[in-house]
């Protein structure tokens, strides 16, 4: 393994670590809002992973952007060989787009709820909501 | 009972790793990650400014947004709406919690409101550079947008919470720009199906009779339809970034019942 290699490996790695402690936000916090930053975190590893996996780890990467606007043939060979994979960044900025329509929406049902039973903790929500 | 709990966070998460990792390896494979990329990025790669052979090109050298809004522009304007109904929705609770602005907050010192003014248009016309470059730079309207939206916010921390509110500013007039942007998108998205092409069409293609939109303005480059959709685009963004931040900035909870 290169170098390069092992870094791309181990920054995967990372990013899959962090994303598991999304999960866990998710899943084990009692506070809403604690549950939603959690959300945030989920979603915004996985979209650095979906960038992550247009990468090429050889041939000394391009960014997706063509530098000139009189390319000869060869130029646009170069770049279509050396470039990074532009459709996971295409997507991604849709995702993000969405995941911060989806939180703000999220956080307003939050405030809703904070006024409506004034508190965030779901234990005792549920527990108003029982009786 | 905890100890349970805690073992399913635990069986869960592993759960979400392997699937994350099978879609990692299902999308790309390994072999692939180390030296190419899959075939679509590459023909996109390939075509996106293709000038000598013109039969899928988008006109713009910056693959990103001539997928945004050429490859793959469905997505997007899907995206739109999803966009548009979550703060459509956001509006609808504020609006039940009360919908009015919180009056107490004072403001900042004067060498903080100074520097906000010297901020302010900086950071508008930055703004207004990364959507109006989106198609030969990175950026675009959403980019462009979200950065504009931070304006408005330095103001209330700035000068009050009340400020904007004073200055004549009404939540009404970022939704009237809001719905003025999206007709106007939906112009561009439509006037090639009305010239017997396909919607979205940005640039000519065999099969559809719309001429293509121009890719340059006289001497100035101006990347087909890209330009317009992501003008639109960032006033879209920017008005409804600026409703959800003014929003929650001014949201005032009240009384516990």
């Amino acid at each position: 393994m290169t170098p390069t290699t092992t870094l791309y490996v181990l920054n995967l790695a990372v990013l899959l670590a962090v994303a598991l402690v999304g999960v866990y936000g998710v899943l084990a916090k009692k506070n809403i809002i604690k549950k939603i930053i959690a959300l945030t975190i989920l979603g915004d590893t996985v979209n650095t992973i979906a960038i992550y996996l247009g990468y090429r780890v050889k041939n000394n990467p391009l960014p997706p952007i063509l530098p000139y606007l009189h390319p000869t043939q060869q130029e646009i060979s170069v770049f279509a060989s050396r470039a990074v994979d532009p459709i996971p960044q295409a997507l991604v900025i849709t995702a993000i787009v969405i995941n911060l329509a989806v939180t703000a929406f999220l956080l307003f049902l939050a405030v809703k709820i904070y006024q409506h039973y004034g508190t965030l903790d779901y234990r005792r929500i549920l527990e108003k909501m029982r009786r | 009972m905890a100890l349970s709990k805690a073992l399913l966070s635990l069986v869960l998460m592993l759960v979400v790793a392997a699937l994350l990792s099978t879609v990692a390896y299902g999308v790309i494979g390994w072999k692939q990650v180390m030296g190419s990329i899959r075939g679509l990025g590459e023909f996109i790669l390939y075509h996106t400014y293709n000038i000598y052979d013109k039969t899928w090109w988008a006109g713009s050298p910056e693959a990103v947004t001539s997928i945004i809004w050429d490859y793959r522009g469905v997505d997007t304007v899907f995206e739109t709406i999803v966009l548009y109904a979550a703060i459509t929705g956001c509006l609808v609770l504020w609006s039940s919690l009360g919908g009015y602005w919180r009056k107490k907050g004072g403001r900042l010192t004067l060498v903080v409101r100074t520097a906000t003014k010297i901020l302010f248009a900086i950071i508008l016309i930055t703004s207004f550079n990364i959507a109006l470059h989106g198609y030969i730079t990175p950026g675009g309207g959403f980019a462009g947008g979200a950065t504009f939206a931070v304006a408005p916010l330095l103001l209330l921390a700035a000068y009050g919470i009340d400020y904007l509110r004073r200055r004549g500013y009404r939540i009404n007039r970022s939704k009237l720009i809001r719905s003025v942007a999206l007709l106007l998108l939906a112009l561009i998205v439509f006037i090639p199906f009305w010239m017997n092409g396909y919607l979205l069409e940005n640039q000519a293609k065999p099969y559809a009779g719309f001429p293509g939109y121009p890719v340059y303005l006289g001497p100035l480059y101006i990347g087909g339809s890209l330009i317009y959709l992501n003008v639109f685009e960032f006033l879209v963004v920017a008005m409804e970034f600026v409703i959800v931040f003014i929003v929650f900035t001014i949201i005032w909870v009240g009384e516990k019942k």
